[in-house]
């Protein structure tokens, strides 16, 4: 066996298996008369050649990728690899929907297949395995990122996806997506705010007043297990009302729809999450290092700053990444009673059947929760630090 | 001055300690012992005011504590834990330095206090850039034990602080602790299951059983004179004699003169080291030599059976 080369890497060798049999099996390309036309499917093969070749030697590069030895060597084998994956697919598909398009009518839309998803999705994993087990440092890692990001952004400035039904859906809405994204953040921020207001006040009473903590608990749960949508709908005529009866509310712009119903239910959605991991984090503070701590004349403040809240940090931090994580998905639902937001492409296009233009609500919002479990992960590692 | 009049407490209707009076002379090394929930560190910690009494008074220094801010009385007297409770999150020097930043000392006196503290308790100073849990258990306490004397308090109380420590470590501390005690004017109350810690460090001792105090003296005074049959038994029963022949060093009963054995000893070390080198070297008679080896001259094995008038 001495010339069989060692498997170092079962995962990477899984993903690139997911890639060829994706690759052989599915469209990578649909191409559709108009919106609602059951459209054609194109296989990579048949996309240009230079492209589908730079995919598909990514692919090998994976595969071979988790034969190479030491990790920091294999690594860099899979981000190349995978960049090559990457940059074959969107190049690909954009010069592949440029050459459709040129045959069809101006309705037609061509849209990303299964193929095309997985392949990137193959590739994006595979850069964060590699990111991980290389072991790399926060400033590799945001450089990693960064070039990632630049290279799509130069290709899009190129006009290399201006054919594919994304890009076009997207130079539709260009004028409102800024805004709308805007919106969304605005939602996710003010609900996580006013959580961490009414949340800190709440942590402070529970571990005060332990005949408090059932009966705060049991309260925070039964809006976690109200549905979503019920949430924003139920709050509509209360709202209504209360904005009918005082006209200060009502020139405050806030009524029965619209974003403050919106935050008040992500706010609901947020106490629970928020005060449990408050809560289990502070009381979770070893106890002798409390009583070494009184006992040598620290007072309740000066405890609770120097000793309690850095202790807890972590699963302070840990509780405010789950809730905006939380947060930043719920928003998405409160385009229905009209507080706008990223929402209001998904139920846009779920309305005119055009899939496209639910992608361009549903990738930012999937964007911006990795980012923010980025930054809070960072934040984390920072905290644990010294623990 | 510590003085404890009829102090009573109860947890949750339990007695945890019952009508408890001590006096508690400034400069001594004090040592409070009894069987595991005996009520020995409730005692201590009602000294700086971490409990409060449920009935009678304590007296730091002539002063009613329920008259002082607790915070201000915890910050005059240091405060060890078997488990050190060293903060997680601080290195050894932030942590020597809690009190003096408590008490908003300068940085350049904290500096300077904090070299007197390493060369006092012999702490390596690679160690004080650590976090706790890059240290050792030995290393932990030495460092519990110089923020507990960081602000130089007259009173330090120590609750079993080295209990949980290997050997080598314990005796190590028990010296540096005793030799620090030795050479200043600190009063140290110390709480311990121990015996052999207590006798090897006390010189005022308290036996407590089921929250009482059964009897208070002097070491030698308890050992010769047990109150009772609990005291008795505390104390190590049968090996009551040997443990009295640990409180009394060779120089007591030393003959001076010229000296014949080959086997020497220091005339600092106890009775019992003594006895324990006879026995190894199966001879009834030891040469006693000074720290620099100079003969001073001899002891008899006689002399310590008959040791009565040297206590």
């Amino acid at each position: 066996m001495a010339l069989m080369p060692k498997l170092h890497d079962r995962v990477l060798l899984t993903l690139s298996f997911v890639g060829f049999a994706v690759v052989f099996s599915g469209g990578f390309l649909n191409d559709a008369q108009n919106r609602l036309a059951k459209g054609v499917a194109y296989s990579l093969f048949q996309a240009p050649a230079y492209e589908a070749a730079a995919a598909m030697a990514g692919l090998c590069g994976l595969a071979l990728a988790s034969f190479v030895w030491g990790e920091r060597h294999r690594a860099f084998a899979t981000i190349l690899a995978a960049a090559l994956i990457l940059w074959g697919s969107l190049a690909g598909a954009g010069h592949f929907a440029a050459i459709l398009m040129q045959a069809g009518t101006p309705a037609a839309r061509t849209s990303l297949g299964l193929t095309f998803w997985i392949l990137a999705s193959v590739a994006i994993l595979a850069i964060v395995d590699a990111v991980q087990r290389g072991n790399f440092g926060f400033p590799a890692r945001v450089c990693i990122g960064a070039a990632f990001c630049a290279g799509f952004l130069a290709m899009a400035a190129a006009g290399d996806f201006d054919h594919l039904a994304l890009a076009r859906e997207f130079s539709n809405i260009k004028g409102i997506f800024a805004s709308e994204l805007w919106r969304h953040l605005g939602l996710v921020g003010a609900a996580v705010i006013a959580a961490l207001m009414i949340g800190a006040p709440l942590t402070v009473l529970v571990l005060r007043k332990k005949a408090m903590a059932g009966f705060v608990f049991a309260s925070l749960g039964i809006v976690q297990t109200i549905p979503s949508i019920a949430l924003f709908g139920v709050l509509i005529a209360p709202m209504t009302k209360l904005s009918e009866e005082l006209p200060l509310l009502r020139e405050l712009g806030i009524n029965g729809t619209g974003p403050a119903p919106a935050i008040l239910a992500l706010t609901l959605y947020s106490l629970l999450p928020l005060v449990r991991s408050f809560h289990t984090g502070l009381s979770e503070v070893a106890l002798e290092v409390k009583d070494a701590a009184t006992a040598i004349g620290f007072d309740a403040r000066q405890m609770f700053i120097a000793v309690e809240l850095p202790l807890a940090l972590p699963a302070l931090l840990s509780g405010l990444r789950v809730v905006t994580i939380q947060a930043i998905g719920l928003a998405s639902v409160a385009a229905l009673i009209g507080a706008g937001g990223l929402g209001t492409f998904i139920f846009q296009g779920i309305g005119q059947y055009a899939l496209d233009l639910v992608l361009m609500g549903a990738l930012p919002v999937i964007l911006l929760a990795l980012l923010a479990n980025f930054v809070f992960e960072t934040l984390l590692g920072l905290a644990r630090r010294n623990l | 001055m510590i003085e404890l009049r009829n102090v009573t407490k109860n947890f949750a209707a339990v007695p945890a300690v019952f009508d408890f009076s001590l006096k508690i002379e400034s400069g001594s090394f004090f040592v409070l012992v009894g069987p595991s929930g005996c009520g020995k560190s409730t005692v201590l910690r009602m000294i700086n005011a971490m409990i409060v009494p449920d009935k009678g008074q304590i007296e730091v220094h002539g002063q009613d504590i329920r008259a002082i801010e607790p915070e201000k009385l915890r910050r005059g007297i240091g405060y060890v834990i078997q488990s050190a409770g060293l903060f997680p999150h601080w290195t050894a020097a932030d942590n020597i330095l809690a009190v003096p930043r408590l008490l908003k000392w300068s940085a350049s006196q904290c500096a300077a206090r904090l070299d007197a503290l390493v060369a006092l308790l012999r702490i390596d100073p690679a160690l004080l850039s650590r976090y706790p849990r890059q240290l050792s258990g030995g290393q932990q306490q030495r460092i519990g034990v110089a923020r507990a004397l960081a602000a130089d308090p007259d009173i330090v109380l120590m609750d079993e602080p080295f209990a949980a420590l290997d050997p080598v470590s314990r005796v190590a501390l028990q010296d540096e602790i005793r030799a620090i005690h030795a050479r200043s004017a600190k009063t140290i109350v110390f709480v311990t299951h121990d015996m052999d810690e207590a006798l090897r460090l006390a010189t005022g001792l308290a036996v407590m059983n089921n929250g009482r105090l059964i009897q208070t003296g002097a070491p030698a005074a308890i050992l010769l004179a047990p109150a009772d049959e609990f005291v008795r038994g505390f104390l190590g029963g049968d090996d009551l004699q040997l443990r009295l022949l640990d409180l009394v060093p060779v120089r007591k009963l030393m003959k001076q003169g010229k000296a014949t054995a080959a086997a020497t000893i220091i005339v600092g070390a106890s009775l019992k080291e003594a006895l324990n080198l006879m026995l190894a070297r199966r001879c009834s008679s030891l040469c006693v030599v000074d720290e620099n080896g100079a003969r001073l001259g001899e002891i008899h094995l006689n002399d310590i059976i008959a040791r009565r008038d040297a206590i």
